[in-house]
């Protein structure tokens, strides 16, 4: 029979759950891998749609629709990729990232080992919301950056046509998509909270997600209504479309600095709230 | 003065600066001087003669608005073309609060009021002000200066035409507002020619889309055809709408409604807001009334802003005239020479606000560009249709929705009838203020003899994709053309853009346009550009952008949460670190304190179910403790509460001497394994183990993967995804994730479920040599022998509570008990009687109890053999499973 050595003391502990370990236990989901696979592949998916959709029209002069202008340059491509993705797929995707976090790992019943190693529970959540974020910025990051590679080899080498408006120079676009795709993620940060809340109250990673994008919903629905006036500032998809500016002549930051704020407003109380209720959660199943 | 140039530190002294004045004056809470409610409003009734000179008089209906604070300055408000008092009550209150007297009324034919409606006329409307200023000057409430009462007369539109011309004929007036309205009525319902070449007559154009819009609100809610205009100027538009060209007689009725006629006589200060969306009263008649005012000596002020007739009305600029009324009619401030003009929105840049030191007209030192295009015919069509479409009036097209309905209006137009000349991209940046004007040759084409031209002439600026017309729509040519062709100079329309490099500049003409009466006659007309394209400017000393930026609050916001975020995140991490001190360096005196220490522990759970009822017992070193109890005694909970992952209601768990709270550090001395494996499916078994100790945060080679590997013996299985193992294969692997890194304190829930014998005899082994290396164990189970041949000490727990503890040879009861198997139960209970042993019959069947009592258990069953009971089978002891059923007060065999 085994002969274990006497005890001896526990080394240092250099640091809980380090980041990368982190990482790589969520890239290992195949949840999270397709969610990457999807945003990768998904500017290929459209340029084949409009492959199989016939030629662009002869003359998109004087569109005020990016949709009519798609085909018109690989910059514009990618913008029109962006405004397709940015709104509710992206608010899906922070969903399901998100809303896995807690609830995912109680549901494989790996929770408890990792409270028991023992994982801090502010780090644990912490640390987790860092890796879904870091994995959300990367897919957004991947996607526009397939996006951009597919329309440019589609399109040409020719920056974002705006509509009714001037073309912009490539390098100009590159830069502007860059920021459209920051601006898309800081405008996920009410989604990435609630998800977060969700996960640690909720029993299962569905019902978190689901959570998610009913609030969504509800809160696109709410918008719709002119009656609510102002009070609509408030609902978190208030600015959903604010990442736009960018693709737009001239770029109006002021919608870009609400949905930052509304987003960052957001993110603190509905983070603050879920890092309270998981401290104090009895942790069971 | 551009703000932004001001120093900040300047900026900082002011703030400071208000601050304190703030907190001296108005101390919290006070109201502010400024928003004392109270004043009142009272309906008058004014009357005025019917006309100069007449006997009969009319009535006008008003309501005079007086402040809290009395005298105070009074204003007089007129109302816009189709509007009557009721329009201006927002307004009226608003001045009211800020401390004004306001007379508000409605004009003759308006509202209430009687009379016929004059277009502003010097034999009608303009006495009828001076009936209110009689008015006001009879109001007590109404301030006085040396006798005379201070009065201001503002209005847009309809309105403003009446300020000027009141304000030029009443002395009394101190200062006048003048909106988006007129200086020559004539002018501008049938404007003159844009160009017309030297010696010839100007000949006129008639504006019809924006008359009948006009006459349209005159006889709103009326049942004569001429509504409640006067009969001189229902003939006037009868002649003109229908296609009938102004006459002499005609003119100077419109030039008796008309400021142009006594401007020279105005000496109050006169501030003009023009509108740049407007194609009934163009920026050229704010031009011609600022130098009819200068001419008269009178200090004028010229403001042009983002609006008008086809842009919201006078809407934005009540702010210009809140302050145009504080420093010259509550005060007597010199008027500032500054011109201030709003540049609205292009296609690639924002709206600005751009300053000039003075007004220079329309015509200011600007660009000249080339125009491009070859000599194109244009064909006017028989009776002018179809005509070209360049807007309806009131349509704003500065919006998007403005421009696409515009550009959905155009859709038709016949391209026969225009000719486009289009600019190379201009190479650098230029505002375009005023009227550009450009030299066209016109010929006669095809057929088309000499005779009297119409063309409308428009400029576009194309940026990129999108072509935007400016505003102030078109300006109406006609001339007299001979059979060789003319030359004229074109001005268009006054208008302001913001010109970026990269645009080009069209200039279209048309043959039509459906706001003019045009020409029905069928012609054809060879057009070209004959020179370059002046663009007047203006000199800018200032300009001030606030489009498309942040609110200074939003960005406060932002920081304030970033702050917030980042004070939340610094809370979390003291407590982490506090918490995470004891990990850091853990004190090897504790371990004087036994690994284990339970006390009164209770928890209830939220469905009210008492789980844990007053738990309390110690675990020392070296043991291997069972604790041992029924499916939902409790032990599993308890077992939650010791590592931390349930708080309890009451009690206290101690490990190594430490308070066991949720994360504590304590833990890593202890490795669990709590109701069933927890593992990522997609992993290998030794993958999950590494990234488990990876997670811990400690070196690898404390971890002894070797012998946790040989404890979990799986062989070449170790390598393949978890998800396919077998429920015996994840209890082996989760049991050794529980001893990674040798923990001094294991803790198995039901260890052997799904294992099988040989390797529950082996696990046996495994938790003996661990307790042996001088660590601690406990298992859990419902399984008694389990129980039974693993521990040194057992607890017993039975509905939440423990129902016995100590070693198990204690709790089991000692060995003075055999259980014998016989073939004849009642043979051999009659047999022990004889013998004097004192047996009873067993809950099996086929088997007695025998108390020893001391005897040598081989003694009794030759005893037994002898009365010839056959002895199947014989075991010493009660047994744990008697104790425990016992102790439950079960009934029938545990499972």
């Amino acid at each position: 029979m085994t002969a274990f050595p006497p005890p001896v003391a526990p080394g240092r502990v250099r640091r809980v759950l380090p980041f990368r370990v982190e990482l790589a236990r969520q890239l290992s989901q195949w949840r999270v891998r397709i969610v990457l696979i999807l945003l990768a592949v998904l500017p290929v998916v459209v340029r084949v749609a409009l492959l199989v959709g016939g030629p662009p029209p002869s003359s998109s002069s004087g569109s005020t629709d990016l949709t009519a202008l798609a085909q018109a340059s690989g910059g514009t491509f990618a913008a029109f990729v962006l405004v397709l993705t940015g709104g509710f797929l992206a608010t899906l995707v922070a969903a399901l990232l998100f809303g896995d976090l807690i609830a995912g790992e109680a549901s494989r019943s790996t929770l408890k080992y990792l409270l028991t190693v023992p994982v801090p529970r502010l780090r644990l959540l912490g640390v987790k919301a860092g890796v879904a974020a870091v994995i959300l910025l990367a897919g957004l990051v991947a996607l526009t950056a397939v996006a951009l590679l597919v329309g440019v080899l589609s399109y040409g080498f020719e920056g974002i046509q705006v509509p009714g408006g001037p073309r912009l120079g490539l390098g100009d676009s590159v830069v502007r998509l860059g920021l459209t795709t920051l601006v898309a993620a800081a405008g996920l940060l009410w989604a990435a909270a609630l998800g977060t809340l969700l996960t640690v109250v909720a029993g299962s990673p569905l019902a978190a997600a689901g959570g998610v994008v009913l609030a969504s919903i509800l809160s696109r629905i709410l918008d719709q209504i002119p009656a609510l006036g102002d009070l609509r500032v408030a609902l978190p998809t208030h600015f959903s479309t604010a990442y736009r500016a960018f693709l737009e002549q001239p770029v109006d930051l002021a919608p870009v600095a609400s949905s930052v704020l509304s987003g960052l407003i957001w993110a603190v109380v509905l983070g603050a709230v879920a890092a309270w209720w998981f401290a104090r959660k009895d942790v069971s199943g | 003065m551009h703000h932004r140039a001001v120093p900040r530190s300047r900026w900082i002294r002011r703030a400071a600066a208000a601050a304190l004045a703030v907190a001296l004056v108005a101390p919290p809470g006070a109201p502010a001087q400024a928003s004392t409610g109270g004043g009142s409003v009272r309906q008058v009734t004014v009357t005025s003669p019917e006309s100069p000179g007449s006997a009969q008089r009319i009535r006008l209906d008003a309501d005079l608005y007086t402040p809290a604070s009395t005298p105070a300055p009074a204003v007089l408000l007129a109302h816009g073309f189709g509007q009557d008092k009721t329009a201006l009550a927002a307004q009226a209150r608003s001045l009211q609060r800020q401390g004004y007297v306001v007379l508000a009324y409605s004009a003759r034919g308006f509202g209430r009021s009687q009379g016929s409606i004059g277009l502003d006329s010097l034999d009608g409307e303009v006495p009828d002000a001076r009936s209110m200023i009689d008015l006001l000057a009879r109001t007590p409430a109404v301030e006085r200066r040396d006798d005379d009462p201070v009065v201001a007369v503002v209005g847009g539109s309809y309105g403003g035409a009446l300020a000027l011309m009141a304000g030029a004929t009443d002395p009394r007036v101190d200062t006048v507002v003048a909106a988006i309205t007129w200086n020559d009525l004539a002018d501008a319902l049938a404007p003159p020619s844009a160009g017309t070449p030297a010696g010839q007559p100007v000949l006129r154009d008639f504006k019809a889309g924006w008359a009948a819009r006009l006459f349209g609100a005159g006889i709103a809610g009326s049942a004569e055809p001429c509504g409640r205009f006067t009969a001189d100027f229902c003939s006037l538009y009868r002649r003109l709408v229908t296609g009938g060209t102004a006459t002499a007689a005609d003119l100077a009725l419109l030039r008796r409604s008309s400021p142009s006629t006594v401007l020279s006589r105005m000496t109050a200060p006169t501030l003009l807001l023009q509108g740049e969306q407007d194609r009934l009263f163009g920026l050229d008649q704010a031009d011609a009334n600022a130098r009819q005012l200068a001419a008269a000596g009178a200090p004028v002020q010229v403001r042009w802003f983002d609006g008008g007739h086809d842009g919201g009305g006078t809407a934005g600029t009540e702010g210009v005239l809140e302050a145009w009324l504080r420093d010259h009619l509550a005060a007597d401030r010199p008027v500032s020479s500054r011109f201030v003009l709003d540049v609205p929105a292009s296609a690639t840049a924002f709206p600005e606000q751009r300053t000039a030191a003075r007004y220079g007209g329309l015509t200011g030192r600007g660009t000249e560009v080339a125009l491009s295009g070859a000599a194109t015919a244009v064909v006017n069509p028989p009776g002018g249709l179809p005509a070209s479409i360049t807007g309806v009036p009131g349509l704003d097209a500065s919006g998007s929705l403005g421009r696409t309905a515009s550009r959905f209006l155009a859709a038709g137009n016949p391209a026969e009838e225009a000719a486009t000349f289009v600019s190379a991209p201009l190479p650098a940046p230029a505002l375009l203020a005023g009227a550009a004007s450009v030299p066209v040759r016109i010929e006669p084409a095809s057929g088309t003899g000499a005779g009297t031209a119409v063309l409308y002439a428009q400029l576009t600026v194309r940026t990129g994709d999108a072509e935007r017309a400016l505003p102030g729509g078109v300006a109406p040519v006609r001339l007299t053309v001979p059979a060789g062709g003319t030359a004229v100079r074109v001005a268009l329309p006054a208008t302001v853009w913001n010109l970026a490099p990269g645009d080009r500049i069209a200039l279209t003409l048309r043959t039509s346009d459906s706001q003019f009466t045009g020409s029905t006659t069928p012609a054809a007309w060879r057009v070209r550009p004959a020179g370059d394209l002046v663009l007047p400017s203006t000199a800018v000393v200032g300009a001030d952008r606030t489009a498309g930026l942040p609110a200074t609050g939003v960005l406060v916001g932002i920081v304030a949460a970033l702050l917030a975020a980042a004070l939340l995140l610094a809370v979390a991490a003291l407590r982490g670190r506090r918490h995470g001190r004891f990990a850091a360096v853990p004190e090897r005196e504790t371990d004087e304190a036994p690994p284990l220490v339970i006390e009164g522990l209770v928890k209830r759970f939220r469905s009210g179910f008492l789980a844990v009822d007053d738990v309390g017992f110690a675990v020392e070193r070296g043991q291997v403790l069972g604790l041992l109890g029924e499916n939902g005694a409790g032990k599993t909970t308890t077992l939650r509460m010791v590592t931390g992952l349930i708080r309890p209601d009451a009690g206290e768990v101690r490990l190594f001497g430490e308070p066991v709270v949720p994360g504590t550090p304590a833990l890593t001395r202890l490795g669990c394994f709590i109701e069933g494996p927890g593992f990522l499916p997609q992993l290998s078994g030794r993958r999950n183990l590494e990234l488990y100790w990876a997670a811990t945060g400690r070196p690898r080679h404390e971890a002894h993967f070797d012998e946790v590997l040989a404890v979990a013996d799986l062989g070449g299985a170790i390598r393949r995804p978890v998800r396919g193992y077998s429920q015996g294969m994840r209890q082996r692997l989760a049991i050794a994730q529980a001893m990674l890194g040798l923990p001094d304190l294991l803790v198995l829930d039901e260890p052997t479920n799904g294992l099988d014998p040989p390797q529950i005899t082996a696990l046996r082994g495994v938790l003996r040599a661990y307790a042996d290396s001088g660590r601690t164990v406990v298992v859990s189970s419902h399984l008694l022998a389990e129980v039974e041949q693993t521990c040194s000490h057992v607890v017993v727990m039975s509905h939440g509570r423990v129902v016995a503890a100590g070693t198990v040879a204690e709790v089991a009861g000692d060995g003075g008990e055999v259980v014998v198997h016989v073939d004849d139960r009642a043979a051999a209970l009659a047999a022990l009687r004889v013998a004097g042993v004192e047996a009873r019959a067993d809950r099996e069947e086929d088997a007695v109890r025998v108390d020893l009592a001391g005897r040598p258990p081989q003694q009794v069953a030759a005893l037994l053999v002898g009365a010839g009971v056959g002895v199947v089978g014989l075991s010493r002891g009660r047994g744990l499973e008697d104790a425990f059923l016992d102790l439950i007060g079960a009934t029938e065999p545990g499972a």
